[in-house]
């Protein structure tokens, strides 16, 4: 069941971009599964969803 | 009556709450809109190519299209990126973006009008992540998931 689940839920990332400014790092994560299209962002220790696109 | 003051008090508080999240969004330095897509294919933030040069002694010597602002540029950035001499240039709006590839990476530097590095950004595939970095990434991306 687990890996059923895991696969469900399991993302691809496709691109990572690294942002350097004000001496902060941010990552902005591109990631797909089968279903979804996610842009997450990441900083400071914390990841939040910037866009969530269902795939046709 | 009632009906309209409990939607005028329903509306007016929630128009506030996406107008201020929208001004927090803009004013958040972590609020960027990121190209996906670096190879310079489509939706580029570099509309005018100013110069486009392959050799840095050409371009620092280029005076028919360099001004202060950009000599600056260009010498902060050989003084970030010794190893880079292959760097293409694109004058903005706001300043210069220098932009190239290192080891499948694409990395665009950006300076202000006056040649002050702005920020930086890499792009990488998921092969070309720093094991830490995508390491930690998974991490994260694991915990938002589940």
């Amino acid at each position: 069941m687990a890996n059923v689940k895991s696969s469900y839920y399991a993302y691809d990332i496709l691109n990572v971009a690294e942002v350097h400014t004000d001496n902060q790092t941010i990552y902005v994560v591109y990631m797909q599964n089968e279903k979804y299209a996610k842009t997450v962002r990441v900083w400071d220790g914390d990841i939040e969803e910037i866009q969530n696109l269902k795939r046709g | 009556m009632k009906n309209v003051l409990l939607a005028f008090l329903t509306i007016v508080p929630a128009t506030i709450i996406i107008d201020g999240k929208a001004q927090f969004a803009l004013s958040d330095p972590g609020h960027y809109y990121i190209n996906p897509c670096p190879d310079h294919s489509y939706s580029d933030p570099c509309s005018e190519t100013v110069f486009r040069d392959q050799s840095n002694k050409k371009m620092e010597q280029d005076n028919e299209h360099l001004n202060d602002g950009d000599s600056r540029a260009a010498k902060n950035f050989h003084k970030e990126f010794p190893l880079v001499n292959d760097e293409y240039w694109y004058k903005t709006s706001n300043g210069y973006i220098a932009s190239f590839r290192e080891n499948s990476v694409q990395t665009k530097v950006t300076y202000d009008k006056k040649g002050r590095l702005s920020h930086t950004i890499s792009y990488y595939g998921e092969k070309n992540l720093p094991p830490n970095i995508w390491r930690t990434l998974k991490a994260l991306i694991m915990l938002m998931i589940f």
